[in-house]
């Protein structure tokens, strides 16, 4: 964690340019803040027959049935999901998803200036869900479609 | 016009009144600001509304009166008419009137008998002044002629008001048709703009000039306050939180069970009560006649018939009937579709309706009801029908089916066909039907909610449609089920039965052809489906809660929580171990019934019954079509809902491609071999022993008294009608151990002797018994290798025990009497009528055939299956006047060895002989090359099919 609190001391904040900071396997990824609905701990999940891999299962969040999504299987990783992974809440159109990350950063703050496009490089299977890279000073940290993962066509 | 006091007209009622209260200051509000369409719009529809319910209703006046301004409304609407003051006068004035009606119609249940002939003559004379078209004149001057008193006088007035169309007399009418308009009772103040006080001056007019008794108007009052209206999504909100609440309850009610505290358990036992009465309630406001959205039709089948020159009653019953309110407004369209249907291509024009000895006038019958657990409508027109060979021509042409596979559709699965996607049979497109919107929308958005569509037609005679409709949406009763650890819910509304399996059951039972099973309920072959195999559940991660688990423990270890953890904890470990636990030798059998379809799921264990709250699954989980949502249990965690009609399409793609459609016909006899129905009646003999008797052979079940017993010589008789009937003595004609009800001397406490009668070569005998049990049926296979002497048939399992078939023919022929009967009746049948080949497996009905065919004159040759009847047939083809076959038989069938016959060029007769027939049946035997095809022991059509075979 002290790596993702030194980022946090960066001064030029705008609110939409806040990120939350995730890490699946030894890659680091974010998402707007306000996209995060909440952030729960490991659930009880029910899982669905026949559905994507990449789909985990349901969760029971208070009532409400949140669908499960493995970011590691959907990345092509292998899906050694940690005991005290997290799920990240989100909220689209009128269903919740909960995004399994190995851990939570803390809330970045980003400028403007060191977005840039997706790199070639990116891994092809990634590519396609990531909007583009903060270059920050210590590391690479990619900024995830939501909506590219959400609307993934279930074929 | 007597209204009745119906929930219709006090809906109408409150609805009018709350239209009317808010129309004159959106009518003023209008006046100021011309611009705004949209509120003339709203105005001009809650005056459409008042009308249509008014005709509707029968409310002549009414009708009358709000049709006029509705056409001044729509002329404003379309700038014909200019707004100006006088114009608005005379709006607000019949607005005004109209709730001087209404009120008339709450306290008296009719409307009143004052004169509004000024009203309508400033109607008329505003639709006039502005120049309008001659048909519109008459047509309101018309209305007036007919109903009012003073018609002549006020058509005459209107001519004069026309004549001088200046502004000046019109104002002067308009104040003078203000007076005239007095209501029942109270006083001419009470004609006042200020539609609000409505209820206050009529009470203090009637405290004045009524007699206090008079509830009627305090009733009016309070019908009008009595009421709230609530927005619909708040209502929806309550509905969900009353739903969460539903699911804590049962959390805590499991809770509770868990922790053996009494006084939780009282106070969750109350949560309950509570909980459900609230639920009940919060249902019911939902709730709404289903006659809001019925009644409509009234008018949609008027205008349709009369734009078509038809004329068709339309009958609706059950408009009381209650469905929710979501539901009801998800139904409004596909209704209108299938009144509509009816009206355009269901009822035939006039001129072919008589022709065809019908009465002229069509009918359309609208029935709501309410039928286990479900709201049934069905819509029934005596038209047309439809024709199903229409259909398949249509579905060949769209390529859907070949011939072929055409030819071994049901007539219902044809007629299901027009809900598939650009189905429509009307040779003609209509502007009414025919267009866009197909029956495979109404069927897609009744199953939407839930419901199922079922039509059911005769060529000729008409077409109904059956709609099933659940109650409401949100909370349904469920079935809990658990497979391979996982626990899913089933609605109940597919539930059919439960059947439970048990050691040797489970392989005579459940039958395997080309790794489909199938399962013999009743004598009705269904699929199973094995739920773990189908969702492929050995392929669920079951690694996937360990982190929770982990979790779970952990923070037992740091706070030693008890209560809901370790509840939850043992739930799943519990489902943890099931996975690994092997069955054992039972197996549970969830029926159920998708849309008609019929089939089986196999699961581990069935749990229990459940509220469950659907939530729906979220849109990228939509293509799952197996579940129609999730809930969540009593203990917290998340449940899929299988969807009883998906799962079945789902499985039964994937079986289509097995080609089970060529396939499954021609396997269907290796496995339904020997699986005739047998009716066999179970009876005691002295030896205490159960017999049965071929219920075919039975024709009456008598009493007789012992002192009614005569003898001749040794042989026991009855009188049966006026012939003495000869009694058989069972037990001495087999040489049983036991004694005869006929020998015994011993007094009994009753002297009856319970009596089997049965019609034999056209002589009727009585089988004297000690007992007479009950009537079994069986589909098993007749063991006759077990028979030891004559007189026996054989045995045969029945519910699990062995019964001892008598072979009554044989056993006749044991008595003296029988033999000389045989040598009489032998002697009768001078004329042979030629040799008849009998194939048939069953020994029982094979000998009871055989006799029937003897008695008829025929020389019998039997034999056993299709490919031994084929041989006999071929040794000598012209020896045989005709062929007699069972269908079902093992190593050969029926078709087959028919399709044979006819394959050597035999053109020799062939009936074939079934328990039951079938559609599909028939047809396949006509190809086959069967001459005929009837039910086996229906003696008299089998013989008139004889004598027709062998005449032609």
């Amino acid at each position: 964690m002290s790596e993702a609190i030194d980022l946090v001391n960066n001064k030029s904040l705008s609110e939409n340019n806040q990120l939350c900071g995730f890490r699946i396997g030894d890659g680091y990824y974010a998402i707007s803040v306000l996209d995060v609905q909440e952030v729960i701990k490991p659930q009880r999940v029910t899982a669905i027959p026949l559905a994507p891999p990449y789909i985990r299962g349901l969760i029971n969040l208070r009532g409400q049935i949140v669908t499960q999504i493995s970011l590691k299987k959907l990345f092509g990783m292998e899906e050694n999901i940690a005991d005290d992974h997290m799920n990240i809440i989100v909220s689209r159109g009128e269903s919740l998803y909960a995004l399994v990350v190995d851990e939570i950063l803390d809330v970045i703050d980003v400028e403007g200036s060191t977005f840039s496009a997706t790199p070639d490089t990116i891994d092809p299977k990634v590519r396609g869900y990531i909007r583009g890279v903060y270059k920050l000073e210590k590391r690479l940290q990619i900024l995830i479609d939501l909506d590219k993962i959400i609307d993934i066509e279930t074929e | 016009m007597a209204v009745d006091n119906s929930p219709i007209v006090k809906e109408f009622l409150i609805e009018s009144f709350e239209s009317l209260s808010v129309i004159g200051e959106e009518l003023t509000q209008y006046e100021k600001d011309g611009e705004n369409a949209e509120l003339l719009n709203a105005i001009y529809r809650k005056v459409h509304t008042i009308k249509g319910s008014a005709s509707f209703l029968g409310l002549t006046k009414l009708q009358e009166i709000t049709h006029s301004a509705e056409n001044i409304l729509d002329y404003l609407r379309d700038g014909t008419i200019k707004i100006d003051s006088i114009v608005i006068d005379v709006l607000l004035n019949s607005f005004d009137v109209s709730i001087e009606i209404l009120k008339s119609i709450e306290e008296i249940g009719k409307e009143n008998d004052v004169d509004y002939s000024d009203l309508h003559r400033d109607l008329v004379f505003v639709l006039e002044r502005r120049a309008l078209a001659n048909e519109l004149l008459r047509e309101t001057s018309k209305l007036i002629t007919e109903e009012d008193l003073q018609d002549t006088t006020a058509v005459a007035n209107t001519k004069e008001a026309t004549s001088e169309p200046n502004k000046e007399p019109v104002e002067v009418k308009t104040k003078e048709a203000v007076k005239p308009v007095e209501p029942p009772k109270p006083t001419p103040q009470a004609i006042s703009n200020e539609v609000s006080n409505m209820g206050q001056e009529n009470n203090s007019s009637d405290a004045s000039s009524a007699p206090p008794s008079s509830s009627s108007s305090s009733s009016g009052g309070s019908l009008k306050d009595s009421v709230v209206r609530v927005n619909v999504q708040l209502l929806d909100k309550i509905m969900n939180v009353v739903g969460e609440l539903v699911l804590n309850r049962n959390q805590i009610l499991q809770f509770a069970n868990a922790m053996d505290s009494s006084s939780l358990t009282r106070l969750a036992q109350q949560l309950n009560v509570i909980t459900t009465e609230l639920q009940t309630d919060i249902m019911t406001t939902r709730m709404q006649p289903v006659g809001s959205v019925l009644s409509k039709f009234e008018r949609i089948v008027r205008d349709l018939s009369r734009s078509q020159n038809k004329t068709i009653s339309l009958e609706i019953s059950g408009k009381d009937t209650e469905l929710d309110k979501t539901l009801l407004e998800a139904i409004r369209d596909p209704l209108t579709h299938l009144i509509r249907n009816g009206v355009d291509h269901g009822i035939e024009a006039p001129a072919e309706r008589i022709k065809k000895g019908k009465p002229e006038q069509g009918n359309i019958k609208i029935k709501a009801y309410h039928e286990g657990g479900q709201v049934t409508i069905e819509i029934n027109d005596d038209g047309n029908g439809i024709d199903p060979k229409k259909i398949l021509k249509k579905a060949i042409q769209k390529g859907l089916y070949t011939e072929a596979q055409a030819a071994d559709l049901s007539e219902k699965q044809i007629l299901h066909l027009i809900f598939n996607p650009g189905f429509s049979t009307a040779e003609q497109v209509t502007n009414i039907s025919g267009r866009g919107v197909g029956m495979d929308v109404v069927k897609s958005n009744i199953e939407k909610i839930g419901g199922s569509v079922d039509v059911f037609s005769r060529l000729g005679e008409g077409t109904t449609f059956k709609l099933k409709i659940p109650l409401t949406l949100a909370i349904v009763p469920a079935l809990v089920v658990e497979s391979f650890g996982e626990t899913f819910a089933i609605p109940q509304i597919n539930l059919v039965e439960l059947v439970r399996l048990e050691g040797s059951e489970v392989t005579e039972a459940i039958e395997d052809i080309h790794n489909s099973e199938f399962f013999r309920l009743r004598g009705d072959l269904i699929p199973i489906f094995r739920l773990n195999n189908t969702l492929e559940l050995e392929k669920v991660n079951y690694k996937i809660n360990d982190a929770w688990l982990k979790q779970i423990a952990d923070e037992k270890g740091d706070m030693k929580t008890v209560g809901d953890l370790s509840q939850a904890e043992i739930s799943a470990q519990a489902s943890e171990e099931k996975k690994n636990e092997h069955e054992d030798d039972s197996v549970n059998i969830v029926i159920l019934n998708a849309d008609g379809r019929i089939y089986g799921l196999i699961v581990d264990q069935i749990s229990d019954t459940e509220e469950i709250v659907v939530k729906p699954l979220s849109r990228k989980l939509k293509d799952l079509n197996c579940f129609a949502g999730a809930t969540i249990m009593g203990d917290g965690r998340v449940s899929l809902i299988l969807d009883a009609l998906g799962f079945f399409n789902s499985v039964d793609k994937g079986q289509k491609s097995k080609g089970d459609r060529e396939g499954l016909g021609f396997d269907e006899k290796n496995f339904t071999v020997n699986a005739e129905r047998q009716e066999i009646l179970l009876t005691i003999l002295g030896d205490d022993r159960p017999y049965g008797i071929p219920l075919v052979l039975v024709n009456r079940l008598e009493e007789f008294a012992v002192e009614d017993l005569e003898w001749s010589g040794n042989q026991p008789l009855i009188r049966y009608g006026n012939i003495p009937m000869p009694l058989v003595n069972l037990e001495k004609s087999l040489k049983l151990n036991g004694e005869s009800l006929l020998d015994c001397k011993e007094e009994r406490e009753n002297n009856v002797l319970p009596c089997v009668v049965v019609k034999i070569r056209d002589l009727y005998f009585g089988l004297v018994v000690n007992e007479i049990h009950d009537i079994a049926i069986s589909e098993e296979r007749i063991n006759s290798d077990t028979i030891d002497r004559d007189g026996l048939l054989g045995t045969i399992f029945v519910n699990g025990k062995t019964i001892t078939l008598l072979d009554v023919h044989n056993i006749l022929d044991l008595q003296k009497i029988g033999v000389n009967l045989r040598r009489k009746q032998e002697n009768l049948i001078t004329n042979k009528r030629g040799h008849v080949l009998l194939v048939d497996d069953s020994p029982l009905y094979r000998k009871i055939e055989c006799e029937f065919l003897r008695e008829q004159g025929f020389e019998v040759i039997e034999a056993l299956d299709g490919k031994e009847g084929y041989e006999i047939f071929q040794s000598d083809p012209e020896k045989f006047t005709f062929v007699v076959t069972d269908i079902e038989m093992p190593v050969m069938d029926g078709f087959e060895m028919s399709e044979k016959i006819r394959g050597s060029g035999s053109h020799v007769p062939i009936l074939a002989l079934s328990t039951a027939v079938t559609d599909k049946d028939l047809e396949k035997g006509i190809k086959a090359g069967f001459n005929a095809h009837e039910e086996k022991f229906n003696r008299d059509s089998v013989l008139r099919v004889i004598n027709e075979l062998l005449a032609s």
